[in-house]
């Protein structure tokens, strides 16, 4: 099925048998109480507007973009709705038909100009991190009363003060430095190559050493999720055609991906594409790296680290993907390192792609609370493999806490074993 | 005073209910979330509301329901909006009251092993939270999980271990509620024995009729020691049903005895995977409880009982983790069988527990006579069945079929000396119903009683009683009921 401006599939509508055990699980509905803010009134909302007895009015696309997409509802739900398809198609439709103020307007704008594309996202990042540490933070934050300048404070907020550029070599082949298994590909994506240099680091590093052949091909842009995720199906189209077209013809095992929300829509480009054969080719041989790992089987040496870590499970990994216990079986064979999960673990942290760019106030209140459920478990670093989490959680959390993606932790173990 | 129009009243009400709930919200002119909250559990009956109120306390629903008495407004109570008898769907030009955001567990008392809670409070947060202290509450509604112990009291929700537990009526000590009037009473009280009229029985299962629920006073159970699960196989639903006469029949009381047949198997299966045996023809999940020694020797009995009646397969939950996925299967049967068909209705019928497997038989010929499925899901041990019929929606013939099938079911349940509802509530959907079970007397006692409470009616009107509009009597000069006659009942 293709996402486009015609609204979401009444068949997928009809699988909703209003039960309500979606609620427990929803974020917005916990915090609001409110009908409309939950998947059920979601839907219910959909199906009303496909009968004609509500419009696509500015009430209505408040209630859908409140949306997290932290999908913790598909977990919960017994009929099997596929409501990842009907988000991203009740937003695609708003995107497509409906007239946002001009001050949404232009903050989709401004965002969609820059994450997508890393040449422009590197020197604006390190930029922002430079006037993070001149403190234009809070000049930022004193002006933002909306639109453009309350975008600006939150996108501020969420940088790391250092930028964390350094970025291994693109077109190159790192071979495997123990017995060799295959060879797979890692995508690199965009906010991630620009702000998470060390995380693709890591990542050729332990898949070397479990006997890999890493490709890294240049060239590669953003993958499409932030667009999809947000409704912007066109971009999110155009994105991922380029992706497939650049990549379509190398010739690897699996292409690894170590962003969450990147991975849930690399693996289902068939919804993005539909009827492109070589679009399905590449979804089918996406891998989380966790997911890649586990599956494979750890076999490197990796010694002791010592350390306690909090595993928050970002949402595209664990609701939309399913991957649940590969990360924590990861991060325990590190020989002493102690996971735990924080209460409400499975409550979305707020991050939602460019939600905590747009809908800054749930953002937050959900951001202070996972940082204040991690910081009860005095762990020394909070590891979670989604980018976005990575900066929401940092942002919430006192400055002395560590954070990682499991597989730099994994990284560091090898090294200790090196060294 | 003279009497205002309905739009003028409506129109004032939306004015100044605002001002009435400076902490929660007033739902009044987003027209997309009135519209959610139009429909509860059953999607098939519908009425957008005028107003939505998400109250914050006590105090905010009375100065509401005082608003509503004062202009004449309709209102509902509203908790999760799970239920299946359409008994939340508001009234025309009516007002939502709900307490979905009133979820707060006010005291949790281990001596007395008492919780006072929030109506919005979901069910299972009540056990969840007591569990440290060894404590439980003990009616577990499938839904659990979601539905809140307000719309408990207000339906006397039951649930699988009701069997040997009671009804949510067996475990509400009392309940504070906010009167039609706009009146705040407590009903009932922390002492197991209140003298005087039993108000708080009378106010607990009555739908929404007599008014809102703002407090509850529950009470807790200390853990049993031990717990065992089987889940017996049979190949046929009469094999199975004489297992569970058989288990009641040796004077064992289990925790709960739930029955499957072969459809619903198949549903929870494809739901939850909870390692259900797909060529069973029915299967029983039974459960034991207790201390250790007489759950031994109880469950001993019970897999007598099973092999006696001929069981293909016993397996024992060996831990917590597989007892949770098989009870998980069996709770998500209703929305489960939304995979097996895109749509369908869930009956609520009673028959005596020595009827199960005959009216099983029964329900199957009048399905095959309309050529529809019907997935059947009970809680053997007391007789409670819940039919699911599928149909497809898109089929007006099939859809009214399917609507008339269940009707004759739940009769048929009166028929044979049963109930039209075990534990989902007349609501809407049954109200019709309620006069193949009731004679005029019984109902306007029970209409006698509500009058008592509202005099107005405006707490919930046109659920559980039946009315003409509803049940499509003959058209004609409306005659006055000699109750109303004499002053003694009001029509609504």
């Amino acid at each position: 099925m293709s996402v486009g401006a015609t609204g979401p599939e009444r068949k997928l509508i009809d699988t909703c048998v209003h039960c309500g055990f979606c609620l427990p699980a929803c974020p917005t509905y916990q915090l609001s109480s409110n009908e409309a803010e939950s998947p059920r009134g979601r839907i219910d909302l959909m199906r009303r507007y496909l009968d004609g007895a509500i419009g696509l009015d500015a009430d209505f696309v408040a209630h859908i973009d409140s949306c997290l997409g932290c999908m913790a509802c598909v977990k919960a739900c017994p009929s099997g709705v596929d409501y990842e398809t009907l988000i991203v198609e009740a937003k695609s439709m708003i995107h497509a038909s409906f007239q946002r103020p001009s001050r949404q307007r232009l903050v989709r704008k401004v965002i969609f100009a820059i994450m997508p594309y890393p040449a422009r996202m590197r020197p604006l990042a390190r930029l922002g991190s430079l006037s993070k540490r001149l403190g234009v933070e809070r000049i930022a934050k004193g002006r933002a009363s909306g639109g453009v300048a309350a975008t600006l404070a939150s996108a501020l907020a969420l940088l790391p003060r250092v930028a964390n550029s350094a970025v291994p070599a693109r077109n190159r082949l790192y071979s495997a430095s123990a017995p060799r298994r295959g060879v797979v590909g890692l995508l690199t994506g965009c906010v991630s190559s620009v702000l998470f240099g060390s995380t693709e680091q890591a990542a050729i590093d332990v898949l070397c050493a479990e006997g890999f052949d890493v490709l890294v091909p240049g060239g590669q842009g953003c993958c499409g999720a932030l667009a999809e995720h947000a409704g912007e199906a066109p971009l999110a189209r155009r994105l991922a055609g380029a992706l497939v077209a650049r990549l379509g013809r190398e010739q690897v095992d699996a292409w690894i991906t170590t962003s969450a929300g990147c991975g849930s829509t690399l693996k289902s480009y068939d919804r993005l594409l539909p009827g492109n054969p070589a679009s399905r080719e590449f979804s089918e041989r996406v891998r989380d790296i966790h997911e890649f790992l586990y599956q494979q089987g750890l076999r490197a040496d990796y010694k002791p680290l010592g350390m306690r870590v909090a595993y928050h499970p970002a949402c595209h990994l664990a609701n939309a993907q399913g991957i649940v216990d590969e990360p924590l079986a990861l991060l325990r064979a590190i020989p002493g390192c102690e996971v735990v999960l924080p209460g409400q673990s499975g409550t979305c942290c707020g991050s939602a792609g460019i939600y905590n760019l747009v809908e800054p106030a749930t953002a937050q209140v959900l951001g202070k609370a996972k940082a204040s459920s991690i910081a009860e478990l005095h762990a020394d670093v909070v590891a979670t493999g989604n980018p976005g989490c990575l900066l929401q959680i940092a942002r919430y959390s006192d400055p002395g806490l560590a954070s990682a993606h499991p597989v730099e932790l994994l990284a560091r173990s090898l090294r200790a074993s090196t060294a | 005073m003279p009497i205002a129009s309905l739009s003028d009243r409506i129109a004032e009400f939306k004015r100044r209910v605002v001002e009435l709930v400076p902490h929660g919200e007033c739902i009044v002119g987003d027209a997309p979330a009135l519209s959610s909250y139009g429909a509860d559990g059953l999607i098939r009956f519908r009425q957008t509301p005028e107003v939505v109120v998400l109250a914050k306390s006590t105090e905010e629903v009375r100065a509401v329901v005082s608003l509503c008495a004062e202009l004449g407004i309709p209102f509902v109570g509203r908790g999760s909006g799970t239920g299946l008898s359409g008994g939340a769907v508001p009234p025309a030009h009516g007002v939502v009251i709900a307490a979905s955001a009133m979820k707060g567990i006010v005291e949790i008392d281990p001596v007395d092993r008492i919780a006072v809670v929030e109506p919005g409070v979901a069910n299972l947060v009540v056990s969840e939270r007591s569990a440290p202290l060894g404590l439980y509450y003990a009616p577990d509604p499938s839904s659990q999980s979601v539905c809140s112990i307000g719309g408990n009291v207000a339906e006397n929700s039951g649930g699988a271990h009701c069997l040997k537990y009671g009804f949510t009526t067996n475990h509400v000590l009392a309940v504070e509620v906010v009167l039609p009037d706009g009146s705040v009473e407590v009903l009932g009280g922390e002492s197991p024995f209140e003298p005087g009229l039993d108000l708080r029985s009378s106010f607990v299962g009555s739908e929404g009729t007599l008014g809102i629920v703002t407090k509850v006073w529950l009470r807790l159970l200390s853990r049993p020691e031990a717990v065992r699960t089987l889940v017996a196989d049979f190949d046929s639903v009469e094999s199975a049903g004489a297992a569970v006469s058989a288990i009641i029949a040796a004077g064992i009381v289990p925790a709960a005895i739930e029955m499957m047949d072969a459809l619903a198997i198949e549903a929870c299966e494809k739901a939850v995977a909870a390692g259900y045996s797909l060529d069973a023809a029915a299967a029983l999940i039974v459960e034991v409880d207790g201390s250790q020694e007489e759950v031994d020797a109880l469950y001993e009995e019970v897999k007598t009982a099973c092999i006696t009646c001929g069981t293909t397969k016993i397996r024992e939950a060996a831990d917590q983790a597989e007892r949770s996925r098989i009870w998980l299967g069996r709770k998500a049967a209703f929305a489960a069988a939304g995979r097996l068909a895109p749509a369908y209705i869930v009956q609520d019928g009673v028959v005596p527990r020595t009827a199960l497997s005959s009216i099983l038989g029964r329900i199957q010929e009048l399905a095959n006579q309309v050529g529809l499925r019907v997935a059947n899901v009970f809680h053997a041990g007391d007789g409670n069945l819940h039919p699911l019929v599928l149909y497809n929606p898109d089929s007006t013939q099939e859809s009214e079929a399917a609507e008339k099938l269940a009707t004759e079911i739940v009769e048929l349940c009166v028929e044979i000396g049963g109930s039209i509802t075990g534990e989902h509530g007349v609501g809407l959907e049954k109200a019709c119903s309620m006069a193949a079970m009731f004679d005029d007397g019984d109902l306007e006692a029970m209409q006698r009683l509500r009058v008592a409470f509202d005099s107005q009616g405006i707490a919930n009107p046109g659920k559980v009683f039946p009315t003409p509009r509803l049940c499509g009597d003959a058209p004609g000069r409306y005659r006055a009921h000699a109750l109303e006659l004499s002053g003694e009942a009001v029509r609504f």
